[in-house]
């Protein structure tokens, strides 16, 4: 029975998501241009960007709908090439940020539990972290839903009082959720959500790993 | 057609680009009801914007005209590639067509019709009678310069804006009155950018002799006249620079900046690409209001997008010139015989 825990959110904590999300869409588009598609970067880039935030990022289609919305036939080859470009891009730069092994080695030593959590799809979600080869460091994980829903479930299924238990996120709302509940949050300042606010305070904010694994420690009381 | 060289070295590209006012002038004079006419038959249709070469860059601009002014859903494509690309089940569309000689861009216009019977076809156009002209259900006509270099952009690209502005009439949104009053001054802007640039580009000509690779890169509604301008530069002065999107160029081209690799910027262009300029230590010049090349401050940036051609058709000129090739003869550009000079004959 561990008496603390830390649990993470995954894009642009463990990872740089959104670099890696945009590099990957260019390189898609790229490739796309490349296999024959007779249309400018910026335009295919622009509509992209435009299907990704109407259907949300897990929509398996967005390159298929790209070229339907530009008023082009839906070239299996031409796609293929931007699937094939945003995989490889994804394989390559998918990699912890610098820090993130250092601070859960720390934690696991210390005796304090670790866990992911996030609001995303449990299989899209666990790619990812057994892509970047973090997936045993994890005694649990929990996905889905709102996050104030979901960090109260936890706390239950911890069986610890929820100020035992600290939620890194670099979402805003993931900070709202969790100080709901009681929990104490720290805001990962990394990524797309940067420039938002939250609603609620966190205890701390950082821009990186090793400022993480100081605030982490300090909240430990250690 | 041929090409008669009684001229001296770029003295018909020179006289050409200093007609250049007096050409949109002549433009923009029987543009405004035909405009009007062709934008009531797009109104509520997905328009693909084509041409081939200076025609397809001048359809760029009108795809972000048409985007901004009237919120269409259009895109731009080269037209030899349109035909392979449109779908099982088209949307209702129009067509509209930049062109020069009104012939090239017949075999995709005629599939585009065979497709979709229904759909309009307009085009912008500086050949009257060309079958391109006969064949369209509204025509927008261009005064062309003589003998194909400086290039048409200039005047496609404002008639397509003006073209996109009528598009916004027509669907009675509220009036631009600043952007009515740029286009139709256009001319006298146009004659102070090609005085603002005669200087700057000459003495900038010589500094860019030396190079035979480079950069043209643009922003947003500079990217068309950034490509439009690469082409011109490598055309005239038979070296090779390549034009892009700020964006695109990011993505990896700007890894072969250097010392021997010269970058010219055109417009407002973000901080990143000149800090990778700094950082790899290659010449940059600047286009635009205030810039090493200057042109003249105008308000709106789809007018700006026309504007940033000039500066750099001159140092096109300037620089054929100074590496002592002739502008008129290089191959591609001058395409046709000037009637004048014929006359003159």
């Amino acid at each position: 029975m561990r008496s603390w825990w830390t649990i993470f959110d995954v894009d642009d904590v463990l990872y740089d998501a959104t670099s890696l999300k945009e590099t990957a869409r260019e390189n898609a588009v790229l490739a796309m241009i490349e296999a024959g598609l007779p249309l400018d970067f910026d335009t295919v880039m622009g509509k992209l960007t435009e299907v990704v935030s109407e259907f949300g990022e897990d929509y398996p289609r967005h390159l298929d709908v790209t070229l339907s919305r530009l008023g082009l036939r839906e070239d299996p080859r031409v796609i293929a090439a931007g699937v094939v470009a945003y995989h490889d891009t994804k394989r390559a730069f998918l990699r912890p940020k610098p820090g993130i092994f250092d601070l859960l080695l720390s934690l696991r030593e210390r005796g304090v539990g670790t866990a992911v959590s996030t609001p995303g799809l449990p299989i899209k979600d666990w790619e990812k972290i057994i892509r970047l080869g973090l997936h045993h460091l994890f005694e649990m994980a929990w996905f889905g839903g709102g996050d104030s829903e979901r960090l109260a479930r936890i706390v239950d299924e911890l069986g610890v009082p929820a100020d035992r238990v600290i939620y890194v996120s670099a979402r805003p709302e993931g900070v709202d959720g969790a100080k709901e509940v009681g929990i104490k949050a720290i805001r990962f300042l990394s990524g797309r959500n940067a420039p938002r606010k939250s609603r609620s305070a966190p205890d701390g904010e950082v821009s990186n790993a090793w400022e993480l694994k100081k605030l982490v420690l300090s909240l430990l009381g250690g | 057609m041929g090409c008669l060289d009684l001229s001296l070295p770029g003295e018909l590209a020179v006289r050409d680009l200093r007609r250049l006012p007096s050409t949109l002038e002549r433009t923009l004079g029987g543009a405004e009801e035909p405009a009007r006419y062709a934008a009531e038959r797009l109104v509520g249709r997905f328009v693909y914007s084509a041409g081939m070469g200076t025609g397809y860059r001048s359809s760029l601009l009108f795809r972000m005209g048409m985007v901004r002014l009237s919120g269409g859903e259009v895109v731009a494509s080269p037209i030899e590639e349109l035909p392979g690309w449109l779908p099982e089940r088209p949307r209702p569309s129009a067509l509209v067509v930049f062109s020069t000689t009104g012939e090239d861009e017949m075999d995709a216009v005629m599939e585009f019709r065979r497709r979709l019977p229904s759909s309009p076809v307009i085009s912008v156009i500086d050949s009257p009678g060309s079958t391109l002209h006969r064949s369209s259900d509204a025509a927008l006509l261009t005064a062309a310069p003589g003998g194909g270099f400086p290039s048409n952009f200039p005047a496609e690209s404002l008639v397509g804006i003006l073209l996109a502005y009528k598009v916004r009439e027509v669907r009675e949104e509220p009036p631009i009155p600043s952007l009515e009053r740029e286009i139709s001054r256009f001319p006298r802007t146009a004659d102070e950018a090609v005085s603002m640039a005669e200087v700057a580009s000459a003495d900038w000509a010589g500094e860019l002799r030396p190079y035979h690779v480079g950069f043209v890169v643009g922003g947003g509604a500079t990217v068309p006249a950034a490509l439009e301008g690469s082409h011109l530069i490598s055309q005239a002065g038979r070296v090779f620079f390549r034009g892009y999107s700020m964006r695109e160029f990011m993505t990896g081209p700007y890894r072969l900046l250097g010392p021997e690799t010269p970058l010219i910027l055109v417009g407002e262009v973000g901080g990143e690409v000149q800090s990778a300029a700094d950082r790899y230590g290659s010449p940059v010049v600047r286009v635009g209001p205030g810039g090493d090349i200057p042109t003249p401050r105008v308000g709106d940036d789809l007018i700006a997008g026309v504007v940033h051609y000039i500066p750099l058709a001159e140092l096109a000129i300037r620089l054929a010139l100074e590496r002592g090739v002739d502008p008129d003869s290089s191959l591609g550009l001058r395409v046709m015989v000037d009637e004048e000079l014929v006359d003159d004959i």
